[in-house]
């Protein structure tokens, strides 16, 4: 059995309303009860922005320092695989230091990739309805966690990205200028794309099984990732050329990955037109349940998972076959509800109360 | 206000400088404060006298104590090869590395139009003229494997090409995203051998 990855001890300070938090959780399940507006979703957030750099909510680090107070900060120890990490993170509006094991990581696969968990929170409906940068961003998520040099590569190409349009924005114009970043665009572009590609098409098979386990029963979900950028560099840097011309008119770089998009299809249809609420969840949960699966696959480390606010997204019915399936994976769980009630299908679970921004086990 | 609080008006000019953040600009005026007035003074003497005692080479623009630094008044070194570095500190690298024997030029800036410096504001006429005045054969640009590095390298290339020298770029050996001031003289001189066509 692949071993599991899990939060031995988490401590945050400043992030959001949380103020001074110090969680021991349970190897297993953990479930976190609080009213509304208490801390919940905000502790799951610091779990995945020590993770990841990044808020699963979009927030920025202004919107996550806590109010008033001047820096944000976590102490993450996760143990599993081989040995225990330590991660630290401090944080400000303007500045941000991430640490393991007391060191800037190295390369960026080190650190995302011992910091493996999947989220499942209630904006997840956009995954199927929002914006492509949301899909781009799942399959970025299990990307930089385990093809080294990938996290390296979406920075060089975000920046090498800005300051082509920034040129391309300019009230002149110089050609040679433009060009000079078509070959990084192209290198790391057309690299992007193929591993996403790749990755989509493991993702398929995973999501599908998830979807069948908590029934979506007769519709088939589909997915294939949308990409105008040839896969080949040169081929990529071709094309690049080929549309400066609408480049030039638009002032912006229309080809590349971060015009691309995820289509997800219910029985055929676009999922965003026909799927209905309820549906709709159901293909956000399978495709995060096949995150999960596929990071397992490949890193040999089962992540953990956290799911925020569970109840209110699924009925009854699909809540208890989601924890059937989970509770057989052995992976770490952290389970946010308002609702005691939810007990019941944790009856093992280590409780903890939230409550205006504090934490305790109960 | 520096009257009140001396230290915090330290602190605030020495967290300007690169790499030193407000928590070590304040460990660093406290540790001046301990190690006494004179090491205090001395610092301030060396620090204010640099821009009197240091400028540009006029030839080559790295920084120097006189009209022409010592490299480009070296009559053994040979002018058909001109290495393109963006700083002074790279250039320092490149000489310790020892393998190199042309001439230097060193840009002070690199391309990167999200800080303001665009084509027009950089500086590629000096580089020009002087590449066409002295006869020089090949250039190697040396810019850093970062994003702006590259960019940089690409648009040099683009616009030496017209004068018909031969364009290499230090290739392997130097990581990137790495600092060439951080590479060892080794595998820096490994990168100039390594050099490739552009
Ligand atoms: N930067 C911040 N500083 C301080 N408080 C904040 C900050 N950002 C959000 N909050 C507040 O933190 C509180 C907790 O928010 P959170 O989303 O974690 O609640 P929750 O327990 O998940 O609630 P719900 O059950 O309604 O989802 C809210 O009152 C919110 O307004
Ligand atoms: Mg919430
Ligand atoms: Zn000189």
């Amino acid at each position: 059995m692949t071993p599991a990855l899990r939060v031995a001890r988490l401590v945050v300070r400043g992030f959001r309303n949380l103020d001074a938090v110090s969680v021991e959780p349970d190897p297993r399940a953990n479930l976190f009860v609080g009213a509304n507006g208490q801390g919940k979703t905000s502790l799951l957030e610091a779990v995945d922005f020590v993770a990841t750099l990044r808020s699963f909510r979009g927030a920025t680090r202004s919107q996550l320092v806590g109010h008033g107070v001047a820096q944000a900060a976590a102490r993450m120890v996760v143990e599993g695989g081989d040995l225990a990490h330590e991660f630290r993170l401090t944080f400000d509006r303007k500045t941000r230091d991430a640490t393991m094991d007391g060191k800037r990581p190295e390369r960026a696969v080190h650190y995302y990739g011992a910091a493996a968990c999947v989220v499942f929170h209630p904006q997840d409906l956009d995954l199927v309805r929002g914006s492509p940068d949301l899909r781009r961003r799942l399959l970025d998520r299990v990307l930089v966690r385990v093809v080294d040099g990938y996290g390296e590569a979406l920075r060089s190409y975000a920046r090498a990205l800005k300051a082509r349009n920034a040129l391309l924005r300019g009230a002149t114009v110089d050609p040679r200028a433009v060009a000079a970043y078509d070959p990084m665009l192209a290198r790391f572009g057309s690299a992007i794309v193929r591993a996403r590609i790749g990755l989509t098409d493991e993702l398929l098979p995973a999501a599908r099984a998830a979807a069948d386990d908590i029934a979506l029963s007769g519709s088939e979900v589909s997915i294939a990732y949308r990409t105008k950028s040839p896969t080949d560099a040169g081929e990529y840097r071709e094309a690049l050329a080929r549309a400066y011309d609408t480049d030039r008119a638009r002032t912006l770089t229309t080809i590349g990955p971060h015009a691309d998009d995820v289509v997800i299809k219910w029985s055929g249809r676009l999922a965003r037109d026909v799927a209905s609420q309820g549906q709709t969840r159901a293909i956000a949960l399978a495709l995060r349940l096949a995150e999960l699966e596929v990071l397992e696959r490949r890193s040999g480390r089962l992540p953990w998972l956290l799911l925020d606010d569970v109840s209110s997204e699924l009925d009854r019915e699909r809540t208890a076959r989601l924890f059937a399936r989970i509770a057989a994976m052995e992976a770490q769980l952290w389970v946010t509800t308002t609702d005691p009630a939810v007990s019941a299908l944790l009856p093992d679970a280590k409780r903890f109360v939230v409550h205006a921004g504090t934490v305790n086990a109960q | 206000m520096s009257d009140d609080d001396p230290i915090g008006a330290a602190v605030k000019l020495l967290a300007r400088l690169p790499g030193v953040g407000e928590k070590s600009a304040r460990r660093m005026a406290y540790s001046l404060l301990a190690s006494g007035p004179q090491f205090a003074k001395a610092l301030g003497d060396a620090v204010a006298s640099l821009p009197e005692r240091v400028r540009k080479c006029s030839v080559c623009g790295t920084y120097t104590g006189r009209e022409t630094c010592n490299i480009c008044s070296d009559p053994q070194r040979t002018d058909d090869i001109l290495c393109v570095v963006a700083r002074p500190w790279e250039l320092d690298a490149l000489e310790r590395a020892g393998s190199f024997r042309g001439r230097y030029h060193v840009l002070h800036t690199l391309l990167d139009p999200l800080s303001g410096l665009g084509p027009e504001q950089f500086p590629l006429d000096p580089l020009l003229a002087r590449v066409e005045s002295a006869h020089t054969s090949e250039v190697i640009v040396a810019t850093p494997p970062t994003v702006e590095g590259e960019a940089t390298a690409l648009f040099l290339a683009e616009a030496l090409r017209p004068l018909g020298v031969k364009l290499s770029r230090i290739a392997s050996g130097v990581p990137h995203g790495g600092d060439l001031e951080f590479v060892d003289p080794i595998t820096l001189g490994r990168a100039l051998e390594g050099r490739r066509g552009l």
